[in-house]
């Protein structure tokens, strides 16, 4: 008698190892899943409930760093690891981001707040900083490859993008012999390390300085220039050796490393004489230079024809700007009236998205290197990661919800002045008033270090359907909302109150007048005084 | 202000010419005028912004040449005020720097000078260089001033402070503030036009510049000597303000940079239109390295020894690769490798003719002879299949089947032999055929008696088709030999049945007069105590008017019901009686002298019981006996009694009317059938029938029918059958009623002619006849309508309107509580010596709210006209967490939400790659790959096509 019986290979059930994964039958008869939508759907929620439990954004803080409130960062361009911060009280910190810790101490890099630090574009290896004081400082970054830099110049500048930091293994030593020499100390007792270093001559340089060339006494002299001119914002060419900076004295001005005066001088800029606060280079278009100024303006100017190019004037001041890296003619602005901007640099008179959320003015912003989000730190202590894509995927472009798709804040977060979105597209940096570097993570549930494929394969469906079934009221309640502070939890419905009202008023308005005599105001109409030109 | 005009004009001119700007031309001097100027420009703008940016749009429309007027006019409210300030900041000035100054300004002049008017003449172009020193010298020089007072406007700013401090050593003030004038005069004079005679004019009255003036004048005069061709040719326009000018500039690069910029747009556009940016990997590389088998074998060279060994081998075999492996082995198999193979080598040919030279075949052979044997090894290959399917059948139908091909195969061979020889087989046949019946009595398989019929018969509904088939086969058997047993006479068998179905019957109208009489009872109780009792028996819901009422009817209709089926019964006995008078046809004196003596006797009581009158007074009471009546014999009488009753009032009417007519007879028709009883069994049987008659005098013992039942048994072969069915339709007969008819047309044997009655036609079985007549003859659907009247249409209409009421009730938004608002006890004090709670009391009239004479409006419903719909217009709940109130956002229509959402994605239902490609990520990235911003080289990396 034949006695039937199920068997299966082996080969498909049993692991040849312990480590090995795990076979997994899948069934392809659709009769034997049905309902198909309500069972993804239920998995579309059990996705967002499960995505909100893993969310945890915050990485961990730098210490053993600056004693005050810390106004500018910067990401090095070419590699991920170093990192540097610049503080009100004239000390900068250079940060190995895989390590978390503090490796060189600039204490006393300038005689006032430090305003701007800049990483150059890594054919030099070298950090610079710009003060309050007017001076523009430059450092190197890995002490114990200056020799080499210098020998090396020339043959570094035909090579674009891999110039300084193609060595990187090399410079992950050179961190450690600058550990000997003083991070070694940063750890444990720090303040007194602080008090060591103004002293002796830092192995970071300065390894030259920039004054404004000044008429009478000469530039030499003492530390200060006479005519009290503070710089605000300094940005680097991304691709040659050149430099920007604006300064209270309403000029914005393109310097090389080489020369101790600038090389251009934007000094008339639309008749303006307020502070130039923010200056940045488009880091495609490599000459194109945007800046805002404290007349509430934001203007272009082209490096090579050193002639400015067109301004706009906001109803309110921005505070911070950055191109998009991905599309060059974008740039975003944070604004003092709590919102941030976008704009297409060829059509000035209005921005092509608003985006709301913060309570407080927005102090600083940096776009994601893909140039599909940038994130935001406000004046109301929260940083905010808004994307500029559809949700859709496609048909997107400048019209995205315009809502913080997240919101980023702990109790000891002070206000934010300065954040920064990684070149991996993974983590966020933020700088705050309250002493500390933050370090998160770009997508709060992400889960950091490798992935199996099964895993990854099954996280995107998860994405997947949650993005699919976002719009259903379950899934969007759960995956949408964020406990934010009380505070601001207040601020926003009182902001949402007002709107409310202003748009019944208007509405009422509108509704008896004559037609076509009074409208509704349309924001970003609202957001632009004028164009110059 | 014509100042800031001055400045401008000159930043052009130096814009003009390539100046070094290292160190000495910023002078601090210099930057302050700068700084002042510009912070009074943008004070200005802060406090005056509106006049500011009106002019400023003015400016917009206005071309470039007004724009000079505009500053002028706009700048002269301040003028009085600024400039003397201006003047007084210039005096303090140094005089170094401003001679310098104005030294290197007046060279840029000459030298301009020199190229516009060299058509002038050389003697001009000197006395102009030679009036350097602290002379401003315009930069046009117009010949042909209009005016006496010659003007010149300055065009430069800048370094102008030094120029005046030169020129204004004495009363500069007031000069200058002359050539303000004048400049503005002459602005609207001859618009931009500088004239030697304005820039003298300034200066005309100081004592230092006599020689220059004396020069000038010379110069003057000498040109207007020269007369009309100067004055002619000469005025060049003055240079658009810078403010212009640099506008023009801007617009120019920011329109180029636009257009630069712009180029992006495509790749732009692709990022942002694509579904999934990867910023991973460059793909493309990846492919190309990739390594097959056939680029290996391409490219397979022998590095070393052992491998060049083999490939020596194989070489000399013939069969270093696939082509040449495949020739030969098609020319060994065809044996015609020797014509081609001999240049393989000697030594391989040789070794294959020794080995297979004898079986060498031509191709058409093989191929002939390979035909044949895939043939052969098919054909074997099928059947040996077949074989093994049919021998592994396990089935027993299969085998059965089998058996009786077989079988048939036999008895076909059988059959023809008898024809062959007919007569000798007859009689085997025969045999065999009452073995087969003898053996089917014996096992009683056509009746329902054997152990699996029992069985199944148990089973009742549970049996599935084919055993239900099975039995009703069996069934049918036994029906048919029972047929085949009846052939000669056909009355005897149903005696047994029918005897059954009369005694039931009996039994019936028994228990019906018993109820009857139990009620009349009670009625003279009820009717006795009347006074008294009535209020004590009644309590509690009772008492009410209407449960009275109610009962009443209830009791009415309870007594109607069971008196129409009394009447029925009645009416079935005398149908029997007097069919056995008919098929009798007998009637003996003695039967006439019983009845008269039954009349006498008890007769009476049983009549009585019989007529309306009777029965209306027994069942004035009316016991709620109907239902008992109807249901405690079991289904099917019951449901014949329903029906009968159901076919309406007016034939119970009349049929009360013809009982009493017949009520004389009936007694006649039961003694005769005892008679008739008595007179066909033996002399023993009549003291039965002696007893049956003293039995219906006690009545009210129990059961005295009993003992009729049994002598009925024993009568059972002689008496007739009769069934409520045939007495109904008779009794209808008697009535004559038009009833009647229609029961002719539905009914298809009702026997409807006169007092005949008739067995049914199909004798033996008698549930069939029951089925025949009655309520069965109305139509299945009918019955099913009867069975489950659901409540009048009226009804149902009715409570559907009081249900939407309700539900317009319970969605009613203006609905008001009804409920008190104030509880008692609420708002006072409690506990041990709290006083009594206050009644709520009213509010004044005063207070009270006025109430509206109009009934509010009711609130429109969505189901407001519709009469037989009801809209829930309430959420639901359970399902408002799968629905959306609105088309989300980047959606435009309901059908392309849908489309978007439609279908699943994950991999139960997609292939894998599918699934995979549904479910990709917006943004692909490797943890800690540097992502660097687009370029344009990059650019073009991805435009040249890298794969292959």
């Amino acid at each position: 008698m034949k006695v039937k019986a199920l068997s299966r290979p082996k080969s498909t059930n049993v692991r040849s190892t312990n480590r090995d994964i795990r076979h997994e039958h899948v069934n392809l008869d659709p009769l034997s899943h049905p309902q198909g939508r309500a069972r993804e759907y239920a998995r579309a929620v059990t996705a967002a409930k499960l995505d909100r439990m893993f969310a945890m954004p915050f990485v961990g803080e730098m210490r053993g760093g600056h004693s005050d409130s810390i106004t500018s960062l910067s990401i090095s361009r070419t590699s991920l690891c170093p990192i540097v911060t610049g503080c009100v009280d004239g000390s900068m910190r250079i940060w190995d981001l895989q390590g978390r810790r503090c490796v060189g101490m600039l204490n006393g890099a300038h005689s006032r707040g430090v305003s701007g630090v800049v990483f150059g574009n890594g054919v030099d290896g070298r950090i610079y900083s710009c003060g309050e004081d007017g001076v523009v400082r430059s450092w190197n970054v890995f002490p114990s490859i200056i020799t080499h830099d210098d020998d090396d110049d020339d043959d570094d500048d035909d090579d674009d993008d891999d110039g300084g930091y193609g060595r990187k293994p090399r410079a992950r030593k050179i961190y450690r012999n600058s550990d000997d020499g003083r991070g070694g100390r940063t750890h444990g007792t720090s303040t007194r390390t602080d008090a060591t270093a103004t002293d002796g001559p830092s192995p970071h340089g300065p390894m030259s300085v920039y004054r404004l060339p000044s008429s009478r006494g000469g530039h030499d002299g003492g530390g200060n220039n006479n005519n009290n001119v503070a710089f605000h914002s300094i940005d680097h060419h991304w691709s040659e050796p050149r430099f920007v900076t604006s300064s209270s004295d309403a000029s914005v001005r393109v310097w090389d490393p080489e020369r101790s005066a600038p090389i251009i001088n934007f000094d008339d800029l639309w008749g303006g004489d307020d502070t130039v606060t923010v200056v940045r280079y488009n880091p495609s278009e490599r000459d194109l230079i945007a800046h805002c100024s404290g007349d509430r303006g934001v203007g272009l100017h082209d490096g090579r024809t050193s002639s400015p190019l067109r301004k706009t004037i906001m109803s309110m001041r921005a505070n911070c700007l950055e191109w998009n890296p991905m599309e060059p003619y974008v740039f975003a602005v944070g604004n003092e009236d709590h919102n941030a901007y976008t704009f297409d640099m060829r059509k000035m008179h209005r921005p092509t998205s608003i985006f709301r959320g913060h309570v407080a003015a927005v102090m600083s912003l940096s776009w994601s290197p893909t140039g599909t989000e940038f994130v935001t730190g406000g004046y109301d202590k929260t940083l905010r990661i808004f994307s500029v894509r559809k949700d859709g995927g496609s048909g997107s472009g400048p019209t995205s919800s315009g809502i913080a798709r997240d919101v980023y804040h702990t109790k000891r977060m002070q206000r934010v002045f300065c954040v920064g979105y990684t070149s991996d597209h993974k983590y966020i940096l933020s700088g705050s008033d309250d002493t500390n570097v933050r370090l998160w993570k770009a997508r709060a549930s992400e889960k950091v270090g490798q992935l199996s494929a099964r895993e990854e394969s099954s996280l995107h469906y998860r994405d997947a359907l949650v993005k699919k079934y976002a719009h259903l009221p379950e899934v969007k309640r759960i995956y949408k909302s964020r406990r934010v502070p009380k505070f601001i939890k207040k601020e926003t419905q009182a902001a949402m109150v007002q709107k409310e009202k202003r748009r019944r008023v208007e509405g009422n308005v509108v509704k008896h007048t004559r037609p076509g005599t009074a409208n509704f105001t349309d924001d970003k109409a609202k957001a632009i005084v004028k164009v110059l030109d | 202000m014509s100042r800031r005009n001055n400045d401008n004009g000159n930043r052009r001119t130096m814009t003009k010419e390539p100046r070094i700007v290292e160190g000495k031309m910023n002078d601090s001097d210099d930057d302050e005028e700068i700084d002042e100027d510009g912070a009074f420009n943008s004070e200005d703008e802060a406090m005056y912004g509106s006049a500011f940016q009106s002019s400023s749009s003015r400016k917009k429309k206005t071309k470039m040449t007004s724009d000079d007027d505009d500053d002028g006019s706009d700048s002269d409210s301040d003028d009085g005020s600024d400039e003397n300030d201006w003047a007084g900041s210039s005096d303090d000035s140094d005089g170094d720097g401003g001679d310098d100054d104005g030294g290197q300004y007046m060279l840029d002049l000459l030298n301009n000078l020199d190229g516009e008017l060299s058509g002038v003449g050389g003697g001009v172009g000197d006395g102009k260089r030679s009036s350097g020193g602290g002379v401003g010298g315009g930069g046009r020089i117009s010949l042909s001033g209009p005016a006496s007072a010659a003007a010149i406007r300055l065009p430069e700013s800048e370094y102008q402070s030094g120029a005046l401090s030169a020129m204004t050593d004495g009363d500069a003030v007031d000069g200058y503030n002359n050539n303000n004038n004048n400049n503005n005069n002459n602005n609207n004079n001859n618009g931009n036009r500088l004239t030697l005679d304005s820039l003298m004019g300034t200066i005309a009255d100081t004592a230092n510049f006599a020689s220059v003036q004396k020069s000038m004048r010379a110069l003057s005069s000498g040109i207007n000597l020269d007369g009309g061709r100067n004055a002619r040719a000469v005025t060049t326009s003055a240079p658009v303000s810078r403010v212009v000018s640099d506008r023009a500039s801007r617009r120019v690069h920011y329109a180029s940079t636009t257009e630069d910029v712009s180029r992006w747009t495509d790749a732009i556009h692709e990022g942002r239109d694509a579904e999934t940016l990867d910023f991973r990997t460059n793909g493309g590389g990846a492919t190309t390295n990739r390594v097959t088998r056939d680029t290996l074998v391409e490219k397979f060279e022998a590095c070393n020894d052992f491998e060049r060994e083999i490939q020596d081998a194989l070489e000399k075999a013939g069969m270093e690769d696939e082509a040449r492996m495949a020739r030969k082995e098609r020319m060994r198999l065809t044996g015609e490798g020797g014509a081609e193979g001999g240049g393989y080598g000697d030594d391989n040919n040789d070794d294959d003719v020794d080995d297979l030279g004898s079986n060498v075949i031509t191709a058409e052979e093989y191929k002939k002879r390979h035909g044949e044997l895939a043939k052969l090894r098919a054909l074997m290959f099928y059947e040996e299949q077949k074989r093994h399917r049919i021998n592994k059948i396990k089935s027993k139908k299969y085998r059965k089947i089998r058996k009786r091909q077989r079988d048939r195969l036999k008895d076909g061979e059988e059959d023809a032999g008898r024809l062959d020889d007919p007569g000798g087989d007859d009689r085997e046949r025969i045999e065999r055929e009452e073995m087969d019946r003898m053996r089917e009595r014996m096992t009683l398989a056509h009746k329902n008696t054997s152990k699996w019929a029992r069985h199944m018969l148990r089973r009742g509904s549970k049996m599935d088709v084919e055993e239900r088939r099975a039995l009703s086969l069996q069934i049918a058997r036994g029906e048919e030999l029972r047929r085949k047993a009846n052939g000669v006479g056909m009355g005897v068998d149903h005696d047994g049945e029918d005897g059954t179905d009369d005694e039931t019957e009996e039994d019936l109208l028994k228990r019906a007069r018993d109820i009857l009489m139990e009620t009349r009872d009670d009625y003279i109780n009820d009717v006795g105590k009347d006074g008294d009792s009535k209020k004590g028996k009644s309590k509690g819901l009772f008492q009410l008017e209407f449960m009275k009422r109610g009962m009443e009817a209830q009791r009415t209709r309870a007594r109607d019901e069971a008196r129409k089926l009394l009447e029925e019964l009645e009416a079935n006995e005398l149908a029997g009686m007097s069919s056995d008078d008919e098929n009798g046809g007998v009637v003996d004196d003695y039967d006439v002298e019983e009845r008269k003596s039954m009349i006498g006797k008890e007769g009476k009581k049983r009549s009585r019981v019989a007529t309306e009158a009777e029965t209306n007074e027994a069942l004035p009471g009316g016991k709620l006996v109907a239902s008992s009546l109807l249901f405690g014999r079991g289904d099917g009488f019951a449901i014949k009694v329903d029906g009968n009753i159901g076919l309406g009032d007016a034939v119970c009417d009349n049929l009360t009317d013809v009982q009493r007519g017949v009520a004389g007879e009936k007694k006649k028709s039961n003694r005769n059938k005892r008679h008739k009883a008595s007179s066909r069994n033996n002399a023993g049987a009549a003291d039965t029938t002696t007893s049956n008659m003293a039995a219906p005098v006690a009545e009210e013992e129990e059961n005295p029918w009993i003992i009729s039942k049994s002598t009925k048994r024993l009568s059972k072969p002689l008496s007739r059958t009769i069934n409520i069915n045939e007495a109904a339709s008779m009794l209808v007969d008697v009535v004559g009623d038009d009833r009647d008819e229609k029961r002719k047309r539905d009914g298809n044997d009702v026997p409807s002619h006169g007092e005949k009655i008739v067995a049914p036609k199909e004798g033996p079985a008698p549930p069939v006849s029951d089925e025949d007549v009655g309520i069965v003859d109305l139509s299945q659907a009918e019955l099913v309508r009867r069975a489950f009247a659901a409540p009048a249409d009226l009804e149902a209409e009715a409570e559907f309107e009081r249900e939407k009421e309700r539900m317009k009730e319970r969605d009613d938004p203006t609905r008001k509580k009804m409920e008190e608002t104030v509880v008692s006890g609420w708002g006072s004090w409690a506990g041990a010596g709290a006083p009594p709670p206050r009644k709520h009391r009213k509010l004044p009239p005063k207070l009270v709210p006025p109430t509206s004479k109009r009934p509010a409006p009711q609130p429109k419903r969505k189901d407001d006209g519709m009469s037989t719909v009801i809209i829930n217009e309430k959420r639901l709940k359970k399902t408002a967490k799968f629905q959306l109130s609105e088309i989300p956002y980047p959606y435009r229509s309901r059908e392309e939400y849908e489309r978007a959402i439609s279908g699943s994605i994950g991999r139960e239902w997609n292939t894998i790659h599918g699934t995979k490609e549904m479910s990709r990520p917006a943004i692909l990235v490797r943890a800690g790959k540097v992502i660097q911003p687009i370029t344009k080289k990059a650019k073009k990396k991805v435009a040249t096509p890298a794969k292959f």
